[in-house]
């Protein structure tokens, strides 16, 4: 068998929600190992490309194909063996706790019984100990804070063993420090275990200090798509965000963007 | 972190097996009436002449057998509808199964009919045809492309489930006086049969029912955090969600036509189990199945032996029964139930 050349990928695909186009003829390509950003505008379809990828929507025209092979040819069991797709909220209606939750992520590994093995229990331990929630384990998710629960969530994905996570958004409800904390996860899980990490975020900054290679959309395309300090100019961003921007460059490279407006007590 | 191993499973529901057990071997000595086992057993009497062995293997055990299997069903299907719609306060009533059952029952009440099919008479015949009707006119309403949306489904049932509330008033007032309150006795519940034959034909129902239940438990867990996350988990929603709606209704629908709409059990037992085991569906399931046999077991057995002189429903005593007790469950355990706001 060859080796398969990419990852994930998509090929012409388009979408629509009722009569309104969403993605329009979009190839992209994520290859094994990467780490990738996402972002654009509101409406600008990074959510449903990334659940095109995940399998979550199937497109209305074009592939997606994850190692050679169509990913609608993956039952959903073996698909999720591959791919961990984090939605961007989780909706708790049962009071299921922390480590309930991490071990739901074995159970595409699982045969017919319902039973989870000691091997099970050691690899959802292994994820809560990556995400720094081994002490969460006991308790409900409801008594969670956002980045408790955020970092509980990216543990039952990792107990999946997948190779390849997407993330919806998965810092937007969080503070500076969760901020950090979660893209610093992200980063070790793709470094040190080998992950494939796609992630569909708002913060331009963000995207600048984490992702090696970043994707921007808009309208449904493609627009540019490479190094985020290369690709992510001022006069790109003027024009897929329609704002004036004021930019700049840290010492090391990377871009600093702010809105292009006058502050409050600023003459 | 407690993965659940098959001794840890066992070990879980093994309490409510015991509790079950005790039930179904003390219950049959219990009536106003008192039994001589050893007479009952006594083959040396004819049996047409042993009355001891008439009342108990003939009225009593098959009485308890079908408040066991009737319990059972309505607590799994409670436990099955509660985490498909993703609603703590949801039962297996709650999408009009039961009022497509009910309709059945009043229809054959009031048409008097009196046909029989594999030694079933009409009334319980009528109600499961009713319920199936129901279930089958809920599935086409809610059904999608992505499976049956917890939202949808509970507006599909809801709305169904008044529209035969409405025809089975109609009947009630086209009824004479003795029809309707054959009607309402009806709405009661009641477990009250001889032989077995309503169980022959209830058990392979509920055996399926049970073991699909019993499957589809693990995909349940995840279900009840959305679809989308389920998907993500590897879960195939449309399938689950189907399946599940149509066995936990077919098991509500079967019991509820040999037994009437008993209330309670299926919303309080599931419920009450949450606070003692957990929400994990692959135990809830079957200690449901367990605990909601004892529980309607031994309800039908005080309903016939706590007044000197009548029977009670055996609908009225679940729930002035299990009220105060889940109040105590709900008092004790409301921090850790957890279930959002």
């Amino acid at each position: 068998m060859g080796k398969p050349d990419a990852s994930l990928k998509l090929e012409q695909v388009s979408f629509a929600y009722r009569n309104k186009d969403v993605l329009d003829g979009l190839s992209v390509r994520v290859r094994d190992g990467e780490m990738a950003g996402i972002v654009g505008p509101n409406g600008s379809g990074k959510s449903t490309m990334l659940k095109i990828m995940a399998g979550m929507l199937r497109p209305r025209s074009g592939k997606v194909k994850l190692f050679d092979k169509a990913l609608s040819e993956y039952k959903r069991r073996e698909a999720a063996r591959f791919i961990a797709y984090v939605p961007q909220d989780l909706s708790i209606a049962f009071g299921y706790t922390a480590g309930d939750f991490v071990l739901m992520g074995r159970r595409p590994h699982h045969g017919a019984l319902p039973f989870e093995s000691a091997a099970d229990a050691e690899l959802a331990r292994r994820a809560m100990t990556e995400t720094d929630t081994d002490a969460l384990s006991d308790r409900l998710l409801t008594e969670l804070s956002g980045g408790e629960r955020q970092r509980v969530v990216i543990a039952a994905a990792l107990a999946q063993q997948p190779s390849i996570m997407l993330l919806d958004e998965p810092t937007a409800a969080l503070d500076l420090r969760y901020q950090i904390q979660i893209h610093s996860i992200l980063r070790r899980l793709n470094r040190e275990n080998s992950i494939t990490v796609a992630v569909v975020t708002h913060d331009l900054n963000m995207a600048a200090l984490f992702f090696p290679r970043v994707i921007v959309l808009s309208k449904g395309r493609i627009v540019a798509d490479g190094h985020p300090w290369e690709i992510l100019t001022p006069e790109l961003i003027e024009e897929v965000y329609r704002v004036h921007v004021d930019f700049t460059k840290r010492p090391g490279g990377a871009p600093i963007i702010t809105p292009g407006i006058v502050a409050e007590g600023e003459k | 972190m407690k993965a659940l191993t098959p001794l840890r499973f066992f070990a879980r529901v093994l309490p409510f097996a015991i509790f079950f057990a005790a039930v179904m071997i003390l219950c049959p000595l219990a009536g106003r009436v008192p039994v001589e086992i050893s007479k009952a057993l006594d083959l040396s009497i004819p049996r047409n002449l042993n009355s001891d062995y008439t009342l108990l293997f003939m009225l009593r055990i098959p009485r308890i057998l079908l408040a066991a299997l009737t319990g059972s069903a309505l607590a799994m299907a409670g436990a099955a509808f509660q985490a498909l719609l993703r609603n703590p306060l949801a039962e297996p009533y709650t999408l009009g199964v039961s009022s497509g059952a009910a309709l059945g029952a009043v229809l054959a009440i009031k048409l008097g009919l009196d046909i029989s099919f594999l030694s079933f008479s009409a009334i319980p015949l009528f109600a499961f045809a009713g319920s199936l009707g129901a279930m089958g006119l809920i599935y086409l309403l809610a059904r999608g492309r992505s499976g049956l949306p917890a939202s949808i489904l509970l507006l599909s049932g809801v709305t169904i489930s008044f529209f035969f509330s409405a025809m089975i008033l109609f009947i009630h007032y086209m009824a004479d006086f003795t029809e309707n309150s054959q009607m309402i006795r009806w709405t009661m519940g009641g477990l009250d049969i001889v032989g077995y034959n309503s169980l022959a034909g209830l058990l392979p129902l509920w055996i399926i029912g049970a073991a699909a239940l019993m499957v589809l438990a693990p995909s349940l867990n995840v279900l009840s955090f959305g679809a989308t996350m389920a998907s993500a988990k590897g879960v195939d929603v449309p399938k689950t969600q189907k399946a599940t709606f149509v066995f936990a209704s077919m098991i509500t629908g079967a019991v509820v036509s040999a037994a009437g709409p008993i209330g309670f059990v299926g919303l309080i037992v599931p419920h009450a189990l949450r606070f003692i085991t957990g929400p994990d569906m692959r135990v809830l399931v079957p200690a449901s199945a367990f605990a909601g046999a004892g529980f309607l077991a031994l309800c039908d057995t005080a309903a016939r032996v706590i007044l000197p002189s009548v029977e009670i429903p055996v609908g009225v005593l679940t729930a002035m029964i299990g009220g105060p007790f889940f109040c105590v469950l709900l008092f004790r355990y409301k921090k850790r139930w957890g279930g959002g706001d």
